[in-house]
């Protein structure tokens, strides 16, 4: 059951119920953004997962993901970095790098399929869109080139240090091989284990050499090449194109959002209203004398005055003794007395 | 400055005072008190606080009795802050109840009669005593109280407001039954529960809710079962 109070509260104070079912929905329409949105989108085939960091990453590829879940994945994290935030704002016209916060927004990466990975870039003017696209690609391509090209450089130096010691070493057991075979016929040598074990030693050296040096100049070629193979790894299929039209309001930011705004104002007019019941304890209604084990003799109507100002506009609201002179005048006409 | 009181807003009223009758018994006499002395019935109308409404009842109270019944009553003002029901019926420098209880004068010089009603009479306060709880204590004020009642069938007592002298809870005793009235959306919940609690020694015929006004609209009220 309702307490008569409550609902007296209620429609006393009707507007406090209006007022925020109005005002809330009103405060979101004025912040929800309503100028025209447009979305750019790249579509990118990966053969594998390139990356910057492609050996590491190949290892550590999470193998029940697709190959474009992983590309997805790396260049997502990419995108948690202000430095690359910075870099692809820079590289769109308008946009400073401070709004790198904008560019995390702004873009969204998707695997699509098996190996297709999707760059979305969206952006209040379609050049704007186009080119928050091209600069995300362009930043990749440019920090996966220079990355493998760091990473074979290290190679190199490292296997170059290696290189020396172990042609020394080569050439030490050279020397020895041909200082032992000194003076002795073929036939001899053939047969000396001696002989045997220095030869076998110079081979097993040949060989890591020979080892070296060829990862030396794949790690060469590959800093060469690295430009060109992340190309080919991170394959640009459909390059970004300048949106013909704005993205379509959705019925959320439409209907949703001033609905719900709807639905906080009730709420805000509601515990309002209530914690105005529950605060008020004043008496208003017969339950309100529950308990006092006094009975109530009867209800007498509030008597307002007539309004006498100025063009009859003085409020009946206003404080004064106008309406207890009246009650009195009306109390003492009930048995015709002045 | 003459105002026009419409016949709707005066049958409202009266209407509520003729329930007030009904309820507490004073129409037919079931009243606690009622069969005093002299058959007759002195009734006190207090408040919680100034402002509530208890002037306005009590001279309601007064007319519908002399009115509804045709019986003598007198309207007496122990209100000695205020002397309202003076100023109501143009008594102010008349002398009242504080020079009959000081033997300045007798209850017969300070009864006016209302111009419109036979039936009706009217005692001023008078000047304010030296002491108002000391006079409302005193036997004088009981004798007075009965000569009123031995002339009138009612008398209607407008007392102090109760939260702000204690002469009410006093002079409430020297009356058969008490009403108390209550401003409805003003008087709170303790000042009435503080005010029963100084009248316990006093018969409390019940409590008038006065300004009473809603803001639900009829159909609400019928769709909620709502009740004053």
């Amino acid at each position: 059951m309702i307490p008569n109070k409550l609902v007296e509260t209620a429609f006393r104070r009707w507007y406090l119920l209006i007022l925020p079912m109005l005002l809330v929905p009103a405060l979101i329409a004025v912040l929800t953004p309503t100028s025209p949105k447009y979305r750019s989108t790249a579509t990118v085939w990966v053969t594998k997962p390139a990356n910057i960091d492609g050996g590491s990453l190949s290892r550590n590829a999470n193998p029940y993901l697709t190959t474009a879940q992983n590309q997805a994945q790396v260049i997502g994290d990419l995108m948690q970095t202000r430095s690359f935030r910075e870099a692809v704002a820079a590289g769109v016209p308008g946009m400073s790098r401070e709004s790198s916060n904008v560019v995390a927004t702004s873009v969204s990466i998707s695997a699509l399929g098996t190996n297709l990975v999707g760059v979305n870039g969206t952006a209040s003017t379609p050049e704007r869109a186009q080119a928050l696209v091209n600069s995300v690609l362009t930043q990749y391509q440019q920090r996966a080139a220079e990355e493998s090209q760091r990473e074979s450089t290290v190679v190199i130096d490292y296997y170059t240090e290696q290189l020396a010691p172990a042609q020394a070493e080569l050439a030490k057991r050279e020397s020895a091989l041909t200082s032992y075979a000194q003076g002795k016929s073929i036939q001899q040598l053939n047969a000396d284990p001696t002989y045997a074990a220095l030869s076998s030693s110079v081979d097993a050296q040949n060989t890591v050499v020979q080892g070296i040096l060829n990862t030396i100049q794949t790690a060469q070629l590959t800093a060469l090449s690295g430009p060109e193979s992340e190309k080919a790894l991170f394959n640009v299929v459909d390059a970004p194109r300048l949106p013909a039209a704005a993205l379509p309001v959705s019925a959320k930011t439409k209907v949703g959002y001033p609905f719900a705004g709807l639905l906080f104002g009730a709420l805000i007019g509601t515990a309002y209203i209530y914690v105005l019941f529950r605060t008020d304890h004043t008496i208003r209604t017969s339950q309100d004398l529950n308990g006092l084990n006094v009975p109530v003799l009867g209800f007498v109507p509030n008597l307002s005055a007539p309004r006498h100002g100025p063009l009859g506009l003085v409020p009946g609201w206003l404080p004064g003794r106008g309406n207890r002179d009246f009650a009195r005048q009306v109390a003492a006409s009930i048995s015709g007395s002045d | 400055m003459a105002i026009n009181i419409s016949n709707h807003t005066r049958a409202d009223l009266q209407e509520a005072i003729r329930e007030i009758h009904l309820i507490a018994g004073l129409a037919d006499g079931s009243a606690p008190g009622v069969n005093s002395q002299h058959g007759s019935f002195a009734i006190g109308v207090t408040s919680p606080d100034y402002g509530d409404g208890k002037t306005t009842i009590a001279i309601a109270l007064a007319s519908s009795l002399s009115e509804d019944f045709g019986s003598e009553v007198t309207l007496a003002d122990t209100d000695f802050h205020t002397h309202s029901i003076a100023r109501q019926y143009g008594l102010e420098r008349s002398e009242g109840i504080a020079e009959v209880l000081s033997g300045q004068s007798q209850l017969a010089a300070v009864t006016h009669r209302t111009r419109s009603t036979a039936t009706m009479s009217i005692v001023p306060a008078g000047k304010v005593p030296a002491d108002p709880a000391r006079m409302a204590r005193s036997e004088h004020l009981a004798a007075l109280v009965e000569s009123m009642k031995a002339t009138s069938r009612y008398v209607v007592f407008d007392l102090p407001a109760t939260l702000h002298s204690m002469t009410a809870p006093v002079l409430a005793q020297r009356c058969d039954g008490v009403i108390v009235v209550a401003r409805a959306g003003h008087t709170t919940r303790q000042d009435l529960e503080r005010t029963l609690h100084l009248l316990s020694n006093a018969t409390v015929l019940g409590v008038v809710m006065n300004r009473q006004s809603t803001s639900v609209p009829t159909w609400a009220q019928r769709m909620l079962a709502m009740r004053p």
